[in-house]
């Protein structure tokens, strides 16, 4: 059982606290000038993304989580398990829908995701923070009018609607950012 | 991939400003004739402090006498020869060292003020501590003197009943780890909830610390629970602790073995003692009052930084 001292804490470290694999993402020593110290530890919950602040006696041990992150192909999809691939091995790995999340609504075959591995099963999935998406539907298009404002919701051909320009059509290629979920320009 | 952490933590001109406060410290002494000295940044025998850990180093290339040693996590056996042998009213700047203290306050390598005067009181040296930080600030600061008895009383808590300590964490949301000792609670409880309050109006002491927390202080002739031993916070920091200093030889060594017995119970390693500081007290050390001053952490206060790197040239992550 690998273990991490409270003196390597760092932020990107992850644990495994109440059962479940957590993600450093704040670490502040408190100690009175003359007693025992605490590390204050702002944890990211891998599964359910909640943060939580704890704190450990500084010197404890805890078991670290067997826990990895990788960029894999998604190939496909059945009905209920999305399936990648890691194009050095050629392994495939499914995930679920829990794991899949949000990615779903942004991800078309061949995309590289980057995918966290917990105890050997896909544990989360996420989308190419950038990418290019097909517009399936779409109010009819204000055509040469590129300076005005304004924007109206499109449906992407992943399953995503976000706002875009007035003049996007159904059939245009968009560049998206999937983390703001917004449009960033024609492909 | 690029190395982006060629840059100093400091900004430029706060780097000038920090110049300008080593220089108004040594003319603070200067003008009041405590002499600067420097002593040796490895240590033959490490800190027994059960919740300071030493960094050791190697010795075995040679040059000294010992195989392996350790960085100093502060000045204070060194510069206490020095006092026996007679050197007067002293001061130094100079690097200490404590494994595993990194954060926002912390950072394992930084720099500290010490200095000790003769025949001074606890109350005479607080003043000067005071005097110091005001003449480098460039003005008069609020002052007030708490015993550590009235910062837990003033906050309303029962600071020896576990259940109320546990309570008052609580109610604040502070997540305590199972299995903690009384004293660890207390230290839990004054970090969280009542340290960030003191100092925020000006400068705060807090004297007599429990007998237990003496550390190297002489304990008050009148009341043995407490210990001659203060600290100064401001803006909620902590930064400087002082003791009256315990001169008795025999009465430092058992506490030392007490220390070694606190770092048996919590799996460290017992620290050799540092037979040349006991053999000195055996010599006998004159009646003085000595203080530590986090001196990076006073500087990041004086130059309005919200955290100790704002202070100092490259801090740990970036040495």
């Amino acid at each position: 059982m690998a273990t991490y001292s409270t003196n390597q804490f760092k932020n990107g470290l992850k644990l495994l606290v109440d059962g479940d694999p957590q993600s450093i993402v704040g670490n502040e020593i408190v100690k009175p000038g003359k007693g025992q110290a605490f590390n204050r530890v702002k944890l990211r919950n891998l599964k359910t993304g909640r943060v939580v602040e704890r704190t450990f006696k500084s010197g404890e041990s805890v078991e670290a989580a067997d826990v990895h992150v990788t960029d894999l192909q998604y190939l496909y999809n059945d009905g209920d398990t999305w399936y990648f691939m890691d194009n050095t091995t050629f392994e495939q790995h499914g995930a679920d829908a829990t794991a899949m999340a949000d990615a779903v609504m942004w991800i078309k075959e061949q995309d590289e995701c980057t995918v966290t591995f917990f105890n050997g099963a896909i544990l989360s999935v996420d989308a190419p923070t950038q990418t290019v998406l097909k517009v399936t539907e779409t109010d009819p298009g204000m055509k040469g009018d590129t300076a005005q404002g304004g924007s109206k919701p499109a449906t992407l051909e992943s399953g995503a609607v976000i706002n875009v320009p007035l003049f996007i059509e159904i059939g245009n290629e968009i560049r998206v950012n999937t983390e703001t979920k917004e449009y960033l320009g024609r492909a | 991939m690029v190395e982006r952490n060629w840059q100093p933590s400091i900004a430029t001109a706060d780097l000038k400003k920090r110049a300008q406060l080593l220089s108004a410290t040594r003319a603070f002494f200067s003008a009041r004739e405590v002499c600067e000295v420097q002593t040796p940044i490895v240590a033959a025998s490490g800190n027994p402090d059960p919740h300071i850990d030493s960094i050791a180093v190697d010795l075995s290339a040679g040059g000294y006498e010992a195989e392996a040693g350790y960085l100093n996590t502060s000045p204070e056996f060194c510069m206490k020869r020095l006092l026996v042998a007679g050197s007067g009213d002293i001061y130094q700047l100079c690097s200490a060292f404590r494994a595993g203290e990194a954060g926002r306050w912390h950072n394992p390598e930084f720099t500290i003020l010490e200095w000790y005067r003769l025949g001074f009181s606890m109350q005479q040296l607080m003043a000067e501590v005071a005097s110091l930080v005001e003449q480098l600030f460039g003005q008069k600061l609020p002052q007030q003197s708490l015993t550590w008895a009235q910062v837990w009383s003033n906050a309303g808590i029962d600071s020896s009943s576990e259940q109320a300590l546990l309570d008052a964490l609580a109610s604040e949301a502070i997540d305590v780890p199972a299995g903690l000792t009384l004293a660890e609670l207390q230290d839990l409880a004054f970090s969280m909830l009542l340290q960030p309050q003191l100092g925020r109006d000006g400068l705060c002491f807090v004297y007599h610390y429990p007998a237990e927390q003496a550390s190297l202080a002489r304990l008050d002739a009148d009341n043995p629970n407490v210990a001659e031993r203060f600290e100064l916070f401001w803006q909620g920091v902590e930064l400087a602790n002082g003791f009256v200093e315990l001169a008795n030889a025999n009465e430092q060594r058992q506490r030392f073995q007490q220390d070694n017995l606190d770092r048996h119970a919590s799996d460290k390693p017992a620290v050799t003692l540092d037979e040349k500081f006991l053999a000195a007290l055996e010599s006998g050390l004159p009646d003085c009052a000595g203080v530590a001053v986090g001196f990076d952490r006073l500087v990041a206060l004086l130059l309005g930084q919200d955290r100790l790197a704002g202070a100092l040239s490259f801090s740990a992550e970036r040495s």
